[in-house]
């Protein structure tokens, strides 16, 4: 291959999740038995207490082979909220299995789910849990409501309506009219809830962000490969100017990305909170370069990019899908076009 | 982990920062900086007065070695420089002179050529121009056709230059002219150091559609220019033009420009926001503001990369081209945004017949980034089209 990617965070992490993502057989036991859950969880806790650009390292060599795995959620998400409620014993006790790879909680973030008491300590819970992402089995489900952060068994749960997503990953819709559980799993309450979960979710945010940055370098590879492959009117289609001007437009919205998502990283591992400007910028950006570039890589393969047989085709596919998690383009321009209306109205007139 | 100096919390960098900062708030700079921030067009005026002010704080070239009078200071410093003045709204460095021609005569110059013109690039008392581009010589620079004709002690040079920026208002230029037309097309080409008021030359101006004097044509009719003014060896300027490319590829002086920019034209679209609120096509502005903010920020980090690799002389063509490609076009952007905000207003009123009396029409910012929006198309243009670079990276990147 001519062009190789230069990855954001190099090292051991990047290297082993790309051979193992590579090998194409992935799943998400090899994930636990790795302990990537626990990456970010503290040495307390039994985790690797790493910085985020480290995980950040592992998210873009999994971003480069399209794993349509629930990495963010699990890895990032869950123990990022189990955290903010270390108060609670068993969200410590949680976050200890989730490390050793014994729990795996799957976050369902935003829900309008009603959690209300009802005596005897249990919890009545009303509403429907959309979109969790269960491409694995989860032994527990995490969610909240705008004043509390409550767990749920995944056992518990009644049946559920499963899709299949943009990317392959397996989603579920599940009910929860009738179901009830225990008051000590609300396992955090009150506006501290807001927070973690507003800390969660830019975090995960710039994290897809992350894996789009792996998918983009990819689709570059992978599409100069193909050019310089493929030959039509007896000569490879490399040598056309518009072919390869186009992938230089692909390879450059790359460059632009993996700059700008290197920096955020590196700032959200120095400061997790106050970064959140820079995550809605980052995410809007990622959608809007992710979207052109995976269309170019479809484009560029011709017929063959409307394969899923096509590495290309499903790294453009999981681009699309890491565009739209925690938040897509429109929820990020309406906050900071929001943060900037409430600036400019705090302006001397 | 590996750090950008710039950005750690132990910042090796931190008194040279605080010195930068320091000089660029001395009062003497207020009027000059109050013309950059206004984006007016730059003359030989404010370019000479800063460098009068540079050379007198010992910065005259901060790209050259300390030898020749320069700072001696590495790319990670030249940036620092870079992002504290452009942040501080003083002027750029006028290149022609510190940053082109002066680092290819100390390379292929003689003695006598360094003695002669180094220290007036230095104190700023001689000012250049580069004569490259011909009517037939654009992109495809080797076709030049301007002729230099050995004579005694002279050249003589007949021909035409085009595009010629501050040729008006500069005393030297620096040419490529051909002394051959045997061999390859870049062979037989020469460099030559030609005093602009020799016999023989003229300069016409080209109205350009912003409406600023910055281009011109230059004819030269038996312009006799003396031997001693050659630099190198005659029939090998093409070496020291390629030199002079591959020395300047990286300039880390665009990215701190251009988020400056960015930042008046938040300023613009804030003004608009409280003239009138809740107007909906706000939205579109701001949507092309956010992502310009976002494109910098990846392109500051593109550069801080790119600087660390040239410094263990790693980086790949196609990164410093892949970041001329990119910031030339998010500086079209930025200033497109002002243009917008700009709009009829100042599209029907861009050059006042008579001048306000209280200079309140050269410091209007709206009027003046409405030049820059006409005057950025060139952007994309010169020092390498976006389609040339196009072809640079993509030859780079296919290996073929």
């Amino acid at each position: 291959m001519t062009f190789q990617v230069t990855p954001m965070f190099p090292g051991d992490l990047y290297d082993s999740t790309d051979r193992m993502a590579g090998a194409g057989a992935a799943d998400w036991s090899q994930i636990l038995a790795l302990g990537w859950q626990g990456v970010l969880v503290d040495e307390d806790h039994g985790g690797v207490g790493a910085s985020l650009s480290e995980f950040s390292a592992i998210a873009e060599a999994a971003g480069r082979h399209a794993l349509a795995l629930p990495l963010i959620a699990r890895c990032v998400v869950a123990p990022m909220l189990l955290a903010a409620a270390g108060a609670s014993a068993p969200a410590r006790a949680l976050l200890e299995q989730l490390a050793a790879g014994a729990a795996s909680v799957c976050p369902v973030l935003g829900s309008d789910v009603q959690a209300t008491p009802e005596g005897a300590g249990r919890v009545r819970l009303q509403g429907q849990l959309r979109g969790a992402d269960l491409s694995a089995d989860a032994s527990h489900l995490l969610f909240n409501t705008p004043t509390q952060l409550v767990l749920v068994e995944a056992a518990a749960l009644p049946a559920a309506r499963y899709y299949t997503g943009l990317d392959g990953r397996r989603s579920a819709d599940i009910a929860l009219d009738g179901v009830t559980v225990d008051a000590s799993q609300l396992l955090l309450q009150g506006e501290a809830v807001r927070a973690a979960v507003k800390a969660a979710s830019d975090t995960a945010a710039v994290m897809t962000c992350a894996q789009t940055v792996g998918a983009l370098g990819a689709m570059v590879e992978q599409t100069i490969d193909y050019l310089s492959t493929r030959t039509q009117f007896g000569v490879q289609l490399s040598t056309f100017q518009a072919l390869r001007h186009r992938l230089v437009e692909m390879y450059v919205a790359y460059e632009s990305a993996r700059g700008l998502v290197k920096d955020v990283t590196e700032a959200l591992s120095a400061d997790p909170t106050g970064q959140s400007r820079d995550a809605a910028l980052t995410k809007l950006y990622l959608a809007s370069v992710g979207r052109t570039v995976a269309e170019s890589a479809i484009q560029l393969h011709g017929g063959m990019g409307m394969t899923t047989e096509m590495p290309a085709a499903r790294l453009a596919m999981h681009t699309l899908m890491c565009n739209l998690q925690y938040g897509d383009r429109f929820h990020y321009l309406d906050a900071l076009s929001a943060q900037m209306a409430e600036d400019v109205a705090a302006l001397p007139a | 982990m590996t750090q950008n100096p710039p950005l750690s919390a132990a910042d090796p960098y931190a008194a040279f920062r605080a010195e930068l900062l320091a000089f660029t708030q001395q009062p003497e700079l207020a009027p000059l900086k109050e013309k950059v921030r206004s984006n007016q067009k730059m003359t030989r005026a404010e370019y000479s007065a800063w460098q009068h002010a540079l050379h007198a704080r010992g910065w005259g070239a901060p790209n050259w070695p300390v030898e020749y009078g320069g700072t001696g200071w590495d790319l990670q410093q030249r940036y620092l420089f870079e992002e504290i003045t452009a942040q501080a709204d003083c002027p750029p460095a006028y290149h022609h002179g510190i940053g082109h021609i002066g680092p290819v005569i100390m390379h292929f110059g003689s003695d006598a050529v360094k003695e002669r013109f180094l220290p007036r690039i230095l104190d700023g008392s001689e000012h250049w121009c580069q004569g490259y581009s011909e009517p037939g010589a654009g992109s495809d620079l080797a076709s030049l056709k301007t002729t230099a004709v050995r004579d005694g002690d002279h050249y003589v040079l007949n021909g035409q230059k085009i595009w010629t920026s501050h040729a008006h208002e500069a005393d030297m230029m620096y040419t490529l002219v051909r002394t051959s037309t045997e061999g390859r097309k870049q062979a037989g080409i020469s460099l030559l150091l030609v005093p602009l008021d020799t016999p023989g030359i003229e300069i016409r101006e080209i109205r350009t559609i912003d409406q600023w004097h910055h281009v011109n044509e230059v004819f030269l009719n038996d312009v006799r220019v003396p031997v001693a003014n050659l630099v190198g060896v005659e029939g090998e300027g093409w070496k020291c033009a390629k030199f002079l490319l591959d020395r300047e590829r990286l300039s880390p002086a665009t990215v701190p420009r251009l988020a400056r920019q960015l930042e008046q034209v938040a300023e613009l679209l804030a003004q608009k926001m409280q003239a009138q609120p809740n107007l909906p096509s706000i939205h579109a502005l701001q949507e092309r503001l956010f992502l310009a903010q976002a494109s910098a920020k990846g392109a500051r980090q593109m550069l801080l990369s790119a600087i660390q690799e040239e410094m263990r002389g790693t980086l790949a063509s196609s990164k410093s081209s892949a970041l001329k490609l990119h910031t030339s076009e998010l500086s079209q952007q930025i200033v497109g945004i002002a243009f917008d905000i700009a709009g009829p207003e100042y599209a029907a009123r861009l050059v006042p017949e008579v001048e306000a009396a209280d200079g309140s029409d050269e410091l209007d910012l709206e009027r003046q980034l409405t030049h820059t929006y006409l005057f950025y198309r060139s952007r994309t243009i010169a020092g390498g089209t976006s389609e040339v670079q196009k072809n640079v990276i993509a030859r780079d990147l296919f290996g073929a």
